[in-house]
């Protein structure tokens, strides 16, 4: 990804602009859905104790 | 003697007074009006309306940086809780003791929605590239869209500070929209027969699995996204305290004393950052455009994947709890509801729309995370 400084931040292009927004949503969707597994396996060995 | 009194004169705020201060204090006093008698977040709105009033009266020094042995301003020292990062994270772990996971543990797969309606901060970030601003000013801007006042402030200390007053305000201004701003884009987007859709009743969850749970998300989201960790890892600690019930009186610090302080002094000094210099301008302006953009993309995003995850569950889940994943907490599980009800009296979707919610918590701070690995 080509991001040309400047002063006062970064100035980006579209191109490179659209490119974060896919790649943060789809990270972002991929560590959820890693911490729903998580969720099913924490609860699958503390589901029902002290209740 | 008529000069030193007008040397006294012009050493007064009235005689430094310009229109673009007169302005600020009017503005300053219209969000006190909106708080006090409106009930916009008044808890926010009022110390953050009082700063923006204290700090746009010429001559005084509340901001004032120390100089020559002389001690800066009261709210210069109050302000590098905010320009260091420490009153969000603090709020976090306030928050943490106040929130119960308890409905995200029953039903994890309310995750994605909260993941989908993150789309809102990524396409306000696009859209604030299309405007002109910066990559850093761009990310500061989308996260408005994560509906979590914290996490908007704790980045746009670090990647734009000098927007800092207008985004903390455009935040909460557009979370105490919520209940104007979703209705419309929910009804917009779904039919009569799936805002009636009633939702099997939650499984209850364990007090193991409660405790386990904050443990364990700080551990997987502070090895995934690092950059998290500040905000996840405070949010977790607040709620382990609450979960372990060994320290109730930690438990209610946070929830009451703690978080009304710190409140406090979040508020006025975000506030006292609304210089007119910088509120004045038309960045302000496309500020409050783009919030308003990502609240809506955001909610519209959680529908829309809401619909999806209906079609494949064969209508197990009401497209509606997609809305609540933008953050906003309690509010927009409080508006699905509202909805649901008003097809159905008897439809009580509260803690299924709470699910989405916490998540949609914890997916702004991961995209946060993300947009600091990118641009911090």
């Amino acid at each position: 990804m080509e991001l040309e400084v400047v002063e006062g931040g970064c100035q980006m292009d579209l191109w490179s602009a659209l490119t974060v927004m896919i790649v943060s949503m789809v990270f972002v969707f991929i560590v959820l859905g890693l911490l729903w597994g998580g969720i099913l396996l924490v609860s699958k060995v503390f589901k029902g104790r002290n209740q | 003697m008529l000069d030193v009194f007008e040397e006294l004169f012009l050493q007064s705020g009235i005689a430094n007074m310009t229109w673009k201060h007169l302005f600020m204090l009017a503005l300053a006093c219209f969000f006190l009006y909106l708080a006090i008698y409106k009930k916009y977040e008044p808890y926010l709105l009022i110390p953050i309306a009082f700063g923006m009033l204290l700090v746009n009266l010429p001559m005084t020094t509340l901001l004032a940086a120390p100089e020559n042995s002389q001690p800066g301003g009261l709210l210069y020292y109050l302000y590098q809780g905010t320009n260091l990062g420490i009153y969000p994270p603090l709020i976090f772990l306030c928050l943490g003791a106040a929130t119960d996971f308890g409905p995200l543990i029953a039903n994890p797969k309310v995750l994605l929605l909260g993941a989908a309606a993150q789309f809102g901060i990524f396409s306000a970030f696009f859209g604030a590239i299309a405007l002109g601003f910066t990559g850093l000013e761009a990310a500061a801007t989308g996260i408005i869209g994560g509906a979590d006042g914290p996490t908007a402030i704790f980045l746009a200390t670090r990647l734009a500070p000098h927007l800092l007053s207008v985004i903390a305000l455009a935040a909460y201004s557009y979370m105490a929209l919520v209940p104007i701003i979703q209705p419309p884009i929910i009804k917009a987007l779904t039919t009569e027969e799936e805002r009636k859709i009633k939702m099997q009743q939650l499984r209850p969850v364990s007090k193991a699995e409660k405790i386990v749970f904050p443990i364990f998300a700080t551990i997987f989201v502070a090895l995934v996204v690092p950059d998290a960790t500040t905000l996840i890892g405070c949010l977790m600690l607040g709620n382990l305290i609450k979960e372990s019930g060994v320290v109730p009186k930690l438990s209610e610090t946070l929830q009451n004393s703690l978080m009304y302080i710190i409140t406090i002094f979040l508020g006025v000094t975000v506030g006292a950052k609304a210089e007119a210099e910088i509120f004045l301008s038309a960045t302000t302006l496309k500020i409050i455009f783009l919030g308003l953009f990502a609240f809506a993309v955001g909610t519209a995003a959680g529908v829309l994947f809401g619909k999806l995850m209906c079609k494949l569950t064969n209508g197990k889940i009401n497209p509606m709890i997609g809305a609540a994943g933008v953050s906003a907490v309690p509010m927009a599980a409080r508006v699905v509801h509202k909805m649901g009800l008003e097809e159905d009296s008897s439809n009580y979707l509260l803690m299924h729309a709470m699910g989405p919610n916490v998540a949609g918590m914890i997916g702004s701070a991961i995209a946060a995370g993300v947009l600091l690995a990118f641009f911090g």
